[in-house]
């Protein structure tokens, strides 16, 4: 059988099962090509709770080949995956949809991110009979 | 001058009028001269979608699917007594006429594929979060307008212009459904209404402006 390779939107939903959800994570990697990158992924977050995550997007638009939120796994983690200690706060969020509203490239890396996420966690729900 | 010649030479303005119009003898004519004229170029771009959303997310071969997309935006101008065609007003302009075509197609994309999808999801093969290699030079004028336009018609007090926005974004560009919207991380917290509410605000601030013909891209 072939490795998948996961996406970063399909990654953080499973960490955020994890982390959230009380999933098991070696089930959800179960065949991830790229397990190892995901359990850094775990490792960052984990690293990172309770630190505060700024967004510090450019003035403008940003470059077409490299948005800003492309692999700035930080903010991302911070952004979708929330608990007590580690989330964007109100005012860092307004910031990230300005930008988003800005940047034309940020908006489609962001809207593959959710588009990902919210479908791998309606997969997770479905697997494991829980609620998202 | 023999009917068929006729019809070719009819300018986008009169093709669509004969379109609209039942009881013109060349009315059946005009419909495949509509087709004939614009086919391929929904057909690129329902297939650039059904690239850009199976690639990698699905072992199911849909490509069936596209074909279906491509009839019903077709139907959609048709349905109805034509009136999606007739709600189109730059009857004379070949680029606004096109983006209106662009833009219905990508909306039956996105609302067709994301049922499919949904349920034949697997794990993808490759990172395709990078933007994809669709007419994209296309999607964000239409998208740096759209904002520029909705800013330009809020108020200064208001507090949720900026997320109303985002909202309709990835309403309309991206096709997502309230409930996608509702359950995403950034918007935490936000009622059940609130999208269509944001949605209804944001159309009524493009109507409002609607000097560049805006509204019927989003129709």
């Amino acid at each position: 059988m072939t490795k998948k390779r996961l996406t970063i939107g399909q990654a953080l939903a499973i960490i955020d099962a994890t982390v959230n959800r009380g999933a098991s994570f070696e089930t959800l990697t179960d065949g991830a090509e790229n397990i190892s990158e995901i359990e850094n992924l775990l490792k960052l977050f984990h690293n990172n709770s309770g630190q505060d995550v700024t967004v510090q997007p450019p003035q403008n638009i940003c470059l077409s080949e490299s948005p800003y939120i492309q692999g700035n796994t930080k903010l991302l983690m911070a952004c979708f995956i929330s608990n007590d200690e580690n989330s964007l706060s109100e005012r860092e969020k307004k910031k990230l949809t300005k930008h988003l509203n800005d940047c034309y490239w940020c908006f489609r890396v962001f809207s593959q991110v959710s588009r990902d996420f919210h479908w791998t966690q309606e997969k997770i729900a479905s697997q494991t009979g829980g609620s998202k | 001058m023999s009917i068929s010649k006729l019809i070719k030479n009819m300018s986008l303005e009169e093709l669509l009028d004969t379109c609209e119009n039942r009881t013109s003898p060349n009315f059946e004519s005009a419909w495949t001269e509509l087709i004939h004229r614009y086919k391929k170029y929904i057909a690129a771009i329902v297939n650039s979608e059904y690239k850009n959303w199976t690639k990698g997310r699905t072992n199911v071969d849909l490509s069936e699917i596209t074909n279906d997309i491509i009839s019903n935006v077709f139907l959609t101008l048709y349905n109805r007594d034509c009136e999606v065609l007739k709600r189109f007003k730059a009857r004379n302009n070949e680029k606004v006429f096109r983006g209106y075509l662009a833009t219905i197609a990508k909306w039956l994309s996105f609302r067709t594929l994301q049922k499919y999808i949904k349920n034949s999801i697997v794990f993808s093969d490759e990172n395709n979060e990078a933007t994809s290699e669709q007419d994209n030079t296309f999607s964000w004028q239409i998208f740096d307008h759209m904002v520029c336009i909705i800013r330009r018609n809020s108020t200064k007090n208001q507090k949720f212009t900026e997320r109303d926005i985002l909202i309709f974004n990835l309403y309309m560009l991206e096709g997502f459904s309230p409930k996608m919207i509702e359950t995403n991380p950034l918007f935490k917290d936000i009622g059940g209404r609130v999208v269509d509410n944001a949605v209804t605000r944001c159309k009524n601030k493009l109507n409002h402006d609607d000097q560049n013909t805006l509204r019927e891209l989003l129709t």
